[in-house]
């Protein structure tokens, strides 16, 4: 292994230094690399960090929003007998809690990571498809907007995130919440799938020179291999989704017994989606906390090629569980018993990781700064919500604990534990990269250990609920029942809980108040982001960098690694590498700000939205949208400067 | 002479396509053998009707294998060292290979943990 010896590495908690003013090739890249501001400058912005800084910022919204929504259920659990929600109103909220944390919080807080952070990563100055970039953002922002918009209205959907048939047709769920889900949930996976394609082709196509797949950062590692999840499974559910709209519109048959339709098939598609969701969810936190544990051990990872293979393994293996969120569907015993067996053996891969990161941290000098924190928290929480998990992965065992608050607290320990915490280490990790201002560390203790305990004050209870009997998506119980204490108990956590988020967010908002004074690497962290200034400028790198080791800034020793030279400043380009090796062989030349991705992304709204009335909307969006494409991909002039020009 | 003609080897399409064949073949051969005994489980009933899964098994134990040795004779003629993080043709083709080894390997397990239900249930 090539460990670089202490010395090698950048200062840690160093000052901001005075910046020497801007070069003249910075200042012309500036030029060319800038974001039109002001309200309708907003729109044509193409930037992947503003795209990504606006991911970001919308999900955890959401997540605010969604979070509000559990407090209500909560407060209505708290006590039996209660009367605080009616029973149509706890159904709404439990689905658009769930809706809202999987579909408009976790998936694009996790893509809004990758947007703003692996370009910076590798070395690069934009994504390979900047509009399509914009065009994701929108078509999400749209999406989550209508879908509250629409529940404010009266048209809440309340079938549960996972919208089960018979229960959501027209038949049994005869409002237009339910068109509007399905809608909504079809157009969103769009983002989802965009958001995919491009940072695939950027991972693959744009890294640093030096940059061999054996040296990229594992953060890059867990994106590209959960956009590679992303292209395989939000298909399904698109298909789905469209075909549970079809049978609530025009009355196809796909899902009702009557015409000869299999409710069991809508099972099928979404679980085929909705497992690998969780490890979609779930990867990219695996390389945010692999980058923090390096940082802050201040060591290289225990074990590389096998938290890549992990990753990739858990990748493969994620689509091979989905059969068992339905054991008690009445599949043959053998045939379930396959996805038993995977089910158990994705805890190998998830157990190399937590190995690898504690061989890591063991006997290092560790820095406990406040996202190191979240990371502990997250051992901790997801060890336990991975044990639960391979309990329930046993068909006996799930079928006694089917629906029941047991399941409700296996999966908030994976999928808190697993994401929300790391992307709470995320936000105290990179917050100076992307505002220039370091959150406040104090802060950031009480928010971890409110959180932590919340947490597991709301939830751990839960276990023995749900062992005790006491179903899920049940809007009140008995006195008699003997689950109002704890009940009570994990409703007092819940607030707790919901205390340390606040913190963060009013830290965070503070933060905003005061002059942006970050350093450039204030962790002392080994990867690119933090090899330019806090926040970068709008063209990321003067100078592309050249990596000369697997830990990019800790190995660039006293020799300089050079850089990339060639590239005109004049016009957005950006350097073209090898997939295997990251040997340079193009220059491509980048789009600017346009407003066409925002009109096509209002045209396909306007096509989707309208299909729930009527289906004459499918071919009115289909010409809007063409229209769209058409501005979108117009030819531009591509031409340098003439002093360039005349440089070159 | 030798470390020219490996690093040709391997910047040329056939050693890539070697590369990557070991190191997919292990995930695809379990994806096959999942999604096939799945899909022909139902339709099966009685005793002897269990020989298509197990010939399912057979085949896509095989093919993990198979992802499995070549991926070791990439190995052994990128160097047959642990990959590091240095640069280079043939550093990158000994990670892909050794991966390629410890994917197959755990895909070869994880398939024979599936065909476990098959000898309980039907036995």
């Amino acid at each position: 292994m090539t460990a670089s010896t202490e010395t090698d590495r950048p200062g840690v908690g160093e000052q901001a230094s005075v910046r020497p003013a801007m070069s003249r090739k910075a200042e012309e890249l500036d030029r060319t690399w800038y974001s039109p501001s002001g309200f309708f400058g907003w729109f044509t912005q193409v930037n992947h960090r503003m795209i990504g800084k606006r991911f970001i910022i919308t999900s955890f919204i959401f997540f605010l929003m969604a979070g509000i929504e559990s407090l209500l259920l909560r407060t209505q659990l708290a006590v039996p007998e209660n009367s605080f929600l009616t029973p149509d109103h706890f159904n709404q909220l439990f689905t658009m809690h769930g809706s809202t944390m999987m579909f408009f919080f976790a998936v694009p807080m996790m893509e809004g990571l990758g947007i703003y952070v692996v370009p910076l990563m590798i070395g690069t100055r934009d994504m390979a498809f900047p509009r399509l970039n914009a065009f994701g953002y929108y078509v999400y922002l749209i999406a989550g907007v209508t879908l509250y918009a629409a529940g404010f209205l009266g048209h809440a959907p309340d079938g549960g995130w996972f919208a089960y048939v018979p229960l959501t047709l027209t038949q049994y769920s005869p409002g237009l919440g339910l068109d509007f889900w399905a809608t909504m949930i079809t157009f969103i996976e769009i983002s989802a799938l965009v958001a995919a394609v491009e940072l695939i082709v950027t991972i693959f196509k744009q890294r640093a020179p030096g940059m061999s797949l054996n040296r990229m950062p594992l953060f890059v590692w867990a994106m590209l291999v959960t956009m590679f999840m992303i292209v395989f499974a939000m298909p399904p559910l698109m298909v789905g989704s469209v075909m549970l709209a079809l049978d609530r519109t025009v009355s196809t048959h796909f899902f009702m017994t009557s015409g000869g339709g299999e409710p069991l098939l809508w099972q099928h598609l979404f679980w085929f989606f909705g497992h690998p969701e969780v490890y979609i969810i779930l990867v990219p936190a695996l390389g945010v906390i692999s980058s923090i544990v390096v940082t802050f051990a201040r060591r290289p990872i225990f074990g590389y090629t096998a938290m890549v293979l992990s990753v990739v393994a858990i990748g493969f293996v994620a689509f091979g569980l989905w059969v068992h969120h339905m054991f008690t569907t009445g599949l043959p015993t053998l045939g379930v018993s396959f996805f038993t067996a995977a089910s158990v053996m994705i805890a190998v891969p998830s157990g190399v990781q937590i190995f690898c990161w504690i061989a890591t941290l063991w006997g290092a000098k560790l820095r406990f700064a406040t996202p190191l924190l979240f990371v502990l928290g997250f051992f901790f929480i997801f060890v336990l919500g991975g044990l639960t998990g391979v309990m329930v992965a046993s068909v006996p065992f799930d079928t006694q604990v089917h629906d029941t608050y047991f399941l409700v607290a296996h999966f908030h320990y994976v999928l808190i534990g697993g994401a929300v915490f790391p992307v709470f280490g995320a936000i105290y990790y990179w917050f100076p990269k992307v505002f220039g201002c370091m959150l406040n560390e104090t802060a950031g203790k009480w928010s971890f250990v409110l959180m932590f305990v919340g947490f597991n004050m709301s939830f751990f209870p839960m276990h023995q609920l749900g062992l005790q009997g006491m179903p899920r998506r049940v809007y009140t119980y008995l006195s008699e029942s003997g689950w109002f204490e704890l009940s009570l108990l994990a409703t007092i956590g819940a607030y707790v809980f919901a205390l340390g988020v606040l913190v963060t967010a009013v830290d965070a908002l503070l933060s905003f108040l005061r002059k942006p004074d970050a350093p450039d690497n204030p962790w002392g962290g080994d990867t690119l982001e933090w090899a330019t200034s806090s926040p970068p400028p709008n063209y990321n790198f003067e100078d592309i960098p050249v990596v000369r080791g697997r830990w990019a800034l800790w190995e660039r020793g006293e020799e300089p690694a050079g850089t990339v030279v060639g590239l005109r400043s004049g016009r957005r380009e950006v350097l073209v590498t090898t997939l295997l090796d990251a040997e340079p062989h193009a220059v491509a030349i980048l789009p600017g700000p346009t407003i066409w991705p925002f009109l096509s992304a209002v045209a396909v709204a306007a096509g989707f939205l309208g299909f729930i009335r009527h289906p004459i909307w499918f071919p009115i969006g289909l010409l809007l949208t063409f229209v769209g494409f058409v501005g979108w991909l117009w030819p531009r002039a591509v031409g340098g400067s003439a002093e360039e020009e005349q440089a070159r | 002479m030798l470390q020219a003609d490996t690093e040709r080897y391997f910047s040329e399409r056939s050693g890539i396509a070697a590369l990557w064949a070991g190191l997919l073949a292990g995930p695809v051969a379990w994806a096959l053998h999942l999604q096939t005994s799945y899909s022909i489980t139902p339709f099966f009933h009685g005793p002897g009707s269990t020989l298509a899964l197990y010939l399912a098994t057979l085949a896509a134990l095989a093919i993990a294998a198979a992802g499995g040795l070549v991926s070791w004779r990439n190995w052994q003629r990128a160097g047959a060292a642990w990959p590091s993080g240095e640069g280079g043709v043939i550093a990158r083709s000994r990670f892909m290979a050794l991966s390629g080894m410890i994917i197959s390997a755990y895909f070869f397990v994880t398939i024979l943990a599936q065909a476990v239900p098959i000898m309980i249930l039907r036995s």
